[in-house]
């Protein structure tokens, strides 16, 4: 008895459901050794990031600091794993970064009659609960490319229907009749009191009217019939009565907390254990009027070419309270206690994007953050490979982690896992050696240095490129046409070489046309080991 | 031997029903007439009967069931009006001379010329889903909607209903509040007992308290008290069945709620507002109608109110109809013009556009016309602002074809340039990249191609090319019937060699024998929209390569007419009418061809407002309303008042039950 009162937790947050005292009876009862099952939840972020507000920039795998979109997650620091250096392409257009983010694509073009990973772990976790996955989302489908709307896709490479409403969910989970006994109750009398009704009036009318209620009491009897035969061997030991269901959301945040906590039951409960949920649709047109910010989210982040310090504040704005949902998760997942842990202790939660820096599109350095699953992911800390790997490594690691043998005509069966997720050794990111000069002749500029984003955020459309020794900042600014010709994002971090116009003042080096730019590390979109 | 016995006296009564309900009149209970038969012979068997049966149409069957010609008479009239078009029998036939023709064709018609009209039973039948979700929505006095964020570009179904119920397709009628082939399934039942719980756990709510107020009056701090839930369900269950609560109704709410408080009696409260939600007098029409077995008569007063509200609201009546019926004056001439003037007052009175518009002219497919939502909602906003405008402003019908109002917003700009000073000013929101625009109206004045329904840009765009735009033409607009084309037939692509080229790919098409039956008709109705090319945009525009939906609006320009001689619009109607351009075609269909038109708007019509397909019964009142709507400054008003006023729509003729003795 004392041990069964240690392990009630109750919970009140804004919409957070009391855990009811009957669910903890029944787990009292249950044999301590069964081995809870690992679930999966993916928490999708759309239009990728401003890269130097998310990146970290040093540190090393256990010793690092967060960056400032990260910055919800600091109470979580030890159960979180973040993955940095995902994603290997030039460029992550909306409709592909959605896909990129579940469906592990290597290439374009390899998604024909492929499953995303929810679906997969979906397949092997599922039996046994009552809802197979729960497929989610906030807003509705962006028709100039649908694509753009979903994560999850079937084993046909079809995308999966989503849906948006938090108590349409929990009624669905916790108010359905069939394990609901209340609700049963009430729907038998009910069904049977209609039953004798139509009848009744059955007898009043003409033929042809009564084949119409015929049809009526039909449909009712097999109701009843279907309720009768689901019986009491399924109905959960769990008193679902005593889960508090979502009031009408004001906003989105509202809107998503709720659903996180739905989600987080849902879980706890066993009524699934597979969950997609995206933030946005990517491309989204979303207003975020609860963070004070007017304008749209995709038209902010294209924050070069709609360059303005209010706007990348109301995109950071935006970034973070991403972050800050994902924190809201992990931190629901903490609370529910389950066997002698947690129930995050029992989930792995895959937070991120399908693409990078946000103006450009860039496949490179996609947001990506694990947490949960204890003893089978090592968190706590931040793991950046050598290379630039794509997310597809990741996806197949994940897949083993839940024991999911990748069918042979699936693109994730030709591809490696991705080393160091559990602890293991894997090969970390190290800055290779380069040489650094700047050389201005007339107006030619010849560079060489580390390129480099503007850490300040009145000259984000603006980059830098260090060159040691070189007294004065080098700088670039360049119309948004060299910007993306040349993906200036993709090579941000490494050191290149430069040939363009220019000029040295008396405070910096200037370059304002680009006609050149090379990788001296042999950086190459697309190049992705296997 | 019992069953065998009840079920034979059933059919005997049936029986006798059956032919005592038929009018003597000439034709009924006779083969056709010998002229008849032998032009059948002669002409058509060869084809439609013995070892061919092309088309479907049987007419050695139909000559063989000699015994009632009139239960065929819609394959009668459709054979006959093919060959009175001249259609049938096809070119290379032996033709029947011009007299045999002529008295074939009138044949049908001659046998309803004396057939009263005669009104169908009052039917039980399901709430559609558009009618289902506005009477469950004005029941509550609040939307039911689901919570998805909002944002520009995206296409959302927010409907709690619409989620959860299938949608229902198109009944024989063609509207989809035919409902009587769609039974109501387990899945049906199990979500309408969702939405019942939805719906009243807000309404019992901290949320629904202004709605529960409109029954209660104000509700104090201590929640309902008895004579509130009293209340409640006596008015809930009056407004959702459609007729006052009787009296044992009454006293049942009060027996169940007398002495409770709280969570007692709002459990009570719950349990019988779900049963009023599932009772079939919610779900279906027409339950509680008064019915005198045997008798033909007009509906009772609560019918009647229903037949009005779900026609023209697609709703369920509101509480001064109820009154009216319950005062039993609705019925009266005078008291009823006055509700069908204050209804279409109504904001509610939109669903005759919405649903009856969007049904009868197929506006849904612009949905699909473009992948932007602002500019698919501008281009479908269009014609249902327009048909909302004709219907609620009372204006002529001749004005659905031929009209100088027009509703636009920035993205058609392009459509109207020469109008471009009428445009209201567009505004940029910062940081929004496409929104839905309002549509304005405005009068044509410079924009000589436009006007009226046929010119729209999305009607032009949703139908591409001559065989959609002639098919669309003809079956909406005209009303008539095609088949579905015979398989295995390559569709006509458009050449890029001009326009000789692509209309002698239509020749040959039409010398194919088994498409030259109907697109010798459809053909001809569609080469008059060639001056308007896929995009709606006007061929003959010096800016049509502009004439697109699109997000700027173009700075003011002359616009001129130009000559294309590969734009060739001209045509021969399968009856033989010529015209050389679109203008002319448009004058054609406001003349010559002006009551078939009507007559076609008048079935719409009729058929939507009793959701049934029409009988031989209908025949009368559709050739009497033809008639007089056919008249110059016929209204969309005189239109409305006619089906409402009409014998099928005010009456009712009741079969007798079907007895089963009682064994002895």
């Amino acid at each position: 008895m004392p041990k069964m009162i240690s392990r009630r937790t109750v919970l009140r947050g804004a919409c957070g459901a009391i855990l009811p005292l009957p669910y903890l009876n029944a787990m009292a009862e249950e044999p301590q050794q069964q081995k809870k099952p690992l679930r999966f939840v993916a928490l999708f972020k759309p239009n990728g990031v401003h890269p130097p507000s998310w990146n970290i920039e040093g540190g090393s795998e256990n010793s690092f600091r967060l960056s400032p979109m990260m910055a919800p997650l600091a109470d979580h620091k030890a159960d979180v794993l973040v993955v940095d250096n995902m994603g290997a392409s030039g460029f992550s257009g909306h409709g592909t970064s959605v896909q990129r983010f579940l469906s592990g694509r290597l290439t374009l073009g390899k998604r024909e009659g492929a499953a995303s990973i929810d679906q997969l772990i979906a397949d092997k976790i599922a039996p046994g609960t009552r809802h197979r996955s729960l497929e989610l989302t906030t807003e509705g489908l962006f028709t100039q490319a649908p694509v753009c709307s979903y994560v999850s896709y079937n084993s046909q490479g079809r995308p999966v229907p989503r849906e948006s409403d938090p108590q349409l969910i929990f009624d669905r989970l916790f108010r359905d009749p069939l394990v609901h006994p209340a609700q049963r109750r009430d729907m038998t009398s009910l069904l049977d009191r209609v039953d004798d009704h139509a009848k009744n009036l059955a007898k009043r009318v003409g033929k042809e009217d009564r084949r119409t209620l015929d049809q009526y009491l039909t449909a009712v009897r097999e109701t009843e019939k279907k309720i009768e035969s689901f019986g009491t061997a399924a109905a959960t030991k769990t008193d679902f009565d005593s889960f508090r269901r979502p009031t009408a959301p004001a906003n989105l945040n509202e809107q998503v907390e709720q659903m996180l906590d739905v989600i987080a039951l849902a879980l706890w409960t066993d009524s699934t254990r597979c969950v997609s949920y995206m933030l946005g649709n990517d491309n989204s047109r979303m207003i975020f009027d609860f963070l004070g910010v007017k304008k749209e989210h995709h038209y902010l982040s294209h924050y070069f070419r709609n360059f303005s310090r209010a706007n990348i504040e109301d995109l950071y704005k935006i970034c973070v309270w991403h972050t800050e949902k994902f924190a809201y998760l992990v931190k629901r997942l903490k609370a529910y206690s389950e066997g002698e842990g947690r129930l995050l202790d029992n989930t792995l939660v895959l937070f991120g994007a399908g693409m990078g820096e946000s103006d450009a599109h860039t496949g490179q350095r996609i947001p990506t953050v694990l947490a949960g699953a204890s003893g089978r992911l090592k968190t706590g800390r931040y793991v950046r490979h050598e290379r630039h790997m794509e997310l597809g490594h990741l996806h197949r690691s994940l897949l083993a982690t839940f024991g999911v043998e990748v069918p042979r005509e699936h693109h994730l069966a030709q591809v490696n896992p991705l080393a160091g997720l559990d602890g293991g050794a894997f090969k970390a990111y190290q800055e290779a050696p380069f040489q650094s000069s700047v050389e201005v002749a007339q107006t030619k500029v010849t560079v060489q240095g580390r390129l480099r984003f503007s850490h300040d955020l009145d000259k984000a459309n603006q980059f830098f490129i260090d060159v040691e020794g070189e007294a004065l900042p080098v700088r670039l600014q360049v119309p948004f046409k060299t910007f993306e010709q040349h993906n200036l994002p993709y090579y941000c971090g490494s050191p290149v070489r430069i040939v363009g116009k220019g000029e040295r003042t008396g405070k910096e080096v200037v370059v304002t046309q680009v006609s050149e730019l090379q990788s001296l590390v042999g950086l190459k979109p697309g190049s992705d080991p296997k | 031997m019992r069953m065998l016995l009840r079920r034979s006296w059933g059919v005997a009564l049936m029986v006798a029903m059956h032919v005592s309900a038929i009018p003597a009149i000439a034709g009924a209970g006779e083969p056709p007439p010998e002229n008849v038969r032998g032009f059948v012979k002669a002409h058509c068997v060869r084809c439609h009967g013995e070892k061919k049966v092309q088309g479907d149409v049987d007419l050695e069957v139909l000559l063989a069931d000699g015994s009632d010609t009139l239960r065929h008479f819609k394959e009668w009239k459709s054979a006959a009006g093919r060959v009175a078009a001249g259609e049938m029998p096809p070119a290379g036939e032996k033709q029947p001379t011009a007299q045999e023709r002529a008295a074939f064709a009138k044949w049908p018609k001659s046998l309803i010329a004396d057939l009263p009209a005669k009104p169908g039973p009052v039917q039980i039948r399901r709430l559609s889903i558009p009618e289902y979700k506005r009477t469950t929505e004005s029941l509550f006095g609040f939307g039911l909607t689901l919570t998805t964020a909002k944002a520009e570009q995206t296409k959302v179904e927010t409907s709690l209903i619409r989620n959860l119920l299938p949608p229902d397709p198109p009944g024989p009628s063609g509207y989809t509040n035919d409902t009587g082939g769609n039974p109501i399934t387990t899945k049906s039942l199990e979500s309408y007992a969702y939405i019942a719980d939805v719906a009243i756990t807000r309404l019992l709510g901290p949320d629904g308290r202004e709605a529960m107020e409109a029954y209660t009056g104000p509700v104090g701090e201590g929640g309902l008290t008895p004579q509130h839930a009293a209340k409640l369900l006596d008015t809930f269950q009056t407004r959702a069945w459609r007729r006052p609560a009787i009296a044992d109704d009454r006293k049942a709410h009060a027996e169940l709620v007398r002495g409770l408080s709280g969570d007692k009696l709002n459990a009570v409260v719950k349990g019988e507002l779900k049963y009023i939600l599932m009772s079939p007098e919610f779900i279906y029409r027409g339950v509680l109608a008064k019915r005198v077995a045997g008798e033909s008569g007009p509906v009772d007063d609560f019918e009647l109110a229903e037949r009005l509200s779900y026609f023209l609201w697609a709703d369920m009546p509101d509480d001064e109809l109820i009154a009216a019926a319950a005062a039993g004056t609705l019925s009266q001439p005078k008291v009823m013009e006055g509700q069908v003037r204050r209804m279409l007052r109504s904001p509610k009175a939109r669903s005759l556009s919405e649903v009856f518009g969007v049904q009868w002219l197929q506006l849904d497919e612009l949905d699909n016309v473009n992948r932007e939502v602002p500019y698919a909602a501008a281009l479908k906003g269009q014609p249902v602002e327009f048909l909302h405008d004709l219907i609620t402003r009372n204006r002529p019908l001749r004005e659905l074809l031929d009209s100088r109002t027009e509703f636009v917003n920035a993205y058609l700009a392009y459509y109207y340039v020469p109008d471009l000073d009428q445009f209201p000013k567009a505004t940029r929101r910062p940081g929004v990249e496409l929104e839905i625009l309002p549509l304005t109206r405005i009068e044509l004045r410079g924009t000589q191609e436009r006007g009226g329904l046929l010119t729209m840009p999305g009607i032009l765009a949703m139908n591409k090319g001559p065989i959609q735009r002639g098919k669309w033409v003809l079956e909406r607009i005209l009303g008539e019937h095609l088949g579905e084309p015979p398989p295995n037939v390559p569709p006509i692509k458009p050449t890029k060699g001009g326009a000789k080229s692509f209309r002698e790919q239509f020749a040959a098409h039409r010398a194919n024998k088994a498409c030259a039956s109907c697109h010798d008709r459809i053909d001809p109705v569609g080469f008059a929209f060639e001056v308007y090319n896929d995009g709606g945009g006007f061929r003959l525009a010096s800016n049509v390569a502009a004439q697109k939906v699109g997000k700027a609006i173009p700075k003011p320009m002359a616009v001129k007419r130009v000559e294309d001689p590969n734009v060739d619009a001209s045509g021969v109607l399968a009856s033989g009418e010529r015209f050389k351009d679109f203008e002319e075609f448009r004058t054609l269909l406001l003349t010559k061809l002006w009551p078939r038109v009507v007559e076609n708007l008048v079935r719409q019509t009729l058929a939507y407002a009793l959701c049934r397909e029409l009988d031989v019964g209908d025949e009368k009142v559709v050739a009497d309303l033809t008639a007089r709507l056919s008249k110059p400054g016929a209204t969309w008003g005189d239109l409305i008042d006619g089906v409402v006023t009409s014998v099928p729509f005010r009456e009712a003729s009741h079969p007798l039950p079907e007895v089963t003795p009682k064994p002895r």
